[in-house]
């Protein structure tokens, strides 16, 4: 089927209800064109990887392809699956990695469960992060005195794991 | 345990128990795992496939505490596949996956792991009701148990490292599944997503990603996995979610107070048809039986129940109701067996 506005293939097919219930429109369009008229709007991973990372220098075309020395996945192929191929991926795409995190997550630490080879340094980090957002979040509710407890309690927890306490 | 042992009943998501559970289908957990030691599927051979699910599957089996029966799906008729999709059980990607794969499950449904989907390891949780915390504390429980004898990829920085960047950290998408009819009637559901979008929540269809709202259930879920602690990640789920249930109700008695024959109507008009139609689409069932599901629930329809609506909401769906006629049906015949087999059911009413 071809787009209703250009002559490509239509891929995004859209039924609108119209106010008379016993009738439909029916629109079909190009991915191009659905995209121009806002109706879509939300890109698939690996678009919004590609663009997202377009801008980093490890993208461009003159510079070598980087690639993990474990499993061989390369960066291009990354951006095109959206897919990493080991867990050592997450070292040489870093880079690239680290706005894509940003945006997609607001973060690039983890601070929740962790194994519990880790052992309790890991545990304690985490719960510093927990109580520090707690506390930010007091302080925007203007809940003062809440702050002020989380406030003595991340401190507590600091002077424990730096051993001044 | 064999899949016809299940096809006689409806899951645990479906029972209709549990918190707010005249809105709230089910609450559902999942975590994103991947066995330290292996490539990600990506990048898996055939061999490295076949020894992660023999392995994956030896370990599960030895926990003693959650007796889980293990499926290979490639062993399985499409029809069996699709069954298990319609249960929750599996993801449709999982289902039309290829290679050595499998799921785990528990024989009341409460428990599924998906072995080499996306992540060696899919572990969920399932609860009807809006039960969050519940379902949190068993899954948590599971994966510490399931990690003490097969341990995990994991980086101090990134947390539980996923094939796809969109899960690394805590690797967990929670999701609660919403019947809301009176909103889309009010057409007042725009608006809630609006703000539900604004903090970083996900809506989707009945079937998850990419899948359309049929029969106005919502799925809302967390978009992001790192840097929040699961208990943060669930408690902005939990705080929003009463909220819509808030609106819910009130455009439910907004509805019968102002709009009381219209809302009969639309009731009266379902059953109607599904006591009377010769043909009839999963769809279009899907649509009616939410209609009834609402009456039920506004005591609109009386002498049938939420959990009478859920079963016939899924043994109406395409694999389900082939397993119930013990026969392949292409989809023209399985919408006049669909019609027989609704007429049937809502006979009593």
């Amino acid at each position: 089927m071809k787009c209703d506005q250009c002559d490509k293939n239509a891929t995004v097919h859209i039924t609108e209800n119209l106010e008379d219930k016993e009738k439909r429109r029916e629109v079909h369009l190009c991915e191009e064109c659905a995209r121009e008229q806002g109706v879509l709007q939300q890109p698939s991973l690996p678009q919004m990887l590609g663009g997202m990372l377009a801008g980093e220098p490890e993208a461009s075309a003159t510079t070598p392809d980087i690639a993990c020395s474990k499993c061989g996945m390369t960066y291009s192929e990354f951006r095109s699956s959206g897919r990493l191929g080991c867990s050592d991926c997450y070292k040489p795409f870093k880079r690239p990695l680290i706005p894509f995190l940003e945006k997609v997550h607001g973060s690039t630490r983890h601070t929740g469960k962790a194994p519990s080879h880790m052992g309790r340094s890991m545990a304690v980090e985490q719960r510093i992060a927990v109580l520090q957002r707690e506390m930010d979040k007091a302080v925007e509710d203007e809940d003062f005195e809440r702050a002020a407890d989380l406030r003595d309690k991340v401190q507590e927890l600091k002077e424990k794991r730096d051993g001044t306490g | 345990m064999e899949l016809d042992d299940l096809s006689t009943h409806v899951g645990e998501w479906l029972r209709g128990t549990g918190s707010e559970s005249d809105i709230v289908i089910s609450s559902r957990i999942r975590l994103a795992r991947n066995v330290d030691g292996f490539h990600f599927l990506t990048k898996a051979t055939l061999e490295v496939k076949q020894e992660l699910e023999n392995l994956i599957r030896r370990k599960l089996g030895e926990l003693d505490s959650h007796q889980l029966s293990y499926i290979s799906l490639n062993r399985l008729s499409e029809t069996d596949r699709e069954f298990l999709v319609e249960r929750h059980l599996m993801s449709k990607e999982h289902a039309d996956g290829a290679g050595d794969r499998g799921v785990a499950l528990n024989v009341d449904e409460t428990v599924s792991i998906m072995i080499n989907e996306e992540d060696h390891l899919r572990i969920q949780g399932f609860r009807s009701g809006f039960e969050l915390e519940r379902t949190w504390e068993e899954v948590n429980a599971l994966d510490s148990l399931i990690e003490s004898r097969l341990p995990y990829s994991f980086n101090a920085q990134f947390g539980y490292l996923a094939a796809c960047p969109t899960n690394v950290g805590t690797g967990m998408r929670a999701s609660v599944m919403l019947h809301l009819p009176a909103l889309v009637l009010t057409k007042q559901i725009e608006k809630v997503f609006r703000a539900v979008t604004k903090i970083n929540l996900a809506v989707r269809g009945l079937y998850g990603e990419g899948t359309q709202a049929t029969g106005n259930f919502y799925q809302i879920s967390n978009q992001a996995t790192l840097g929040k602690s699961e208990e943060e990640l669930l408690n902005n789920i939990s705080s929003v979610v009463p909220q819509i249930i808030m609106y819910e109700r009130r455009e439910r008695e907004r509805l019968a107070k102002e709009n009381e024959k219209r809302l009969e109507d639309k009731v009266w008009r379902a059953l109607g048809l599904m006591k009377s139609a010769r043909r009839m689409s999963s769809n279009e069932a899907l649509e009616l039986l939410s209609h009834l599901r609402l009456g039920v629930n506004m005591q609109i329809l009386k002498g049938a129940t939420v959990s009478q609506i859920n079963e016939l909401l899924l043994f109406s769906q395409p694999a389900h109701l082939q397993k119930t006629l013990r026969r392949e049906l292409q989809a023209p015949e399985r919408d006049l067996a669909r019609a027989d087999f609704i007429r049937n059911a809502l006979g009593e009413l």
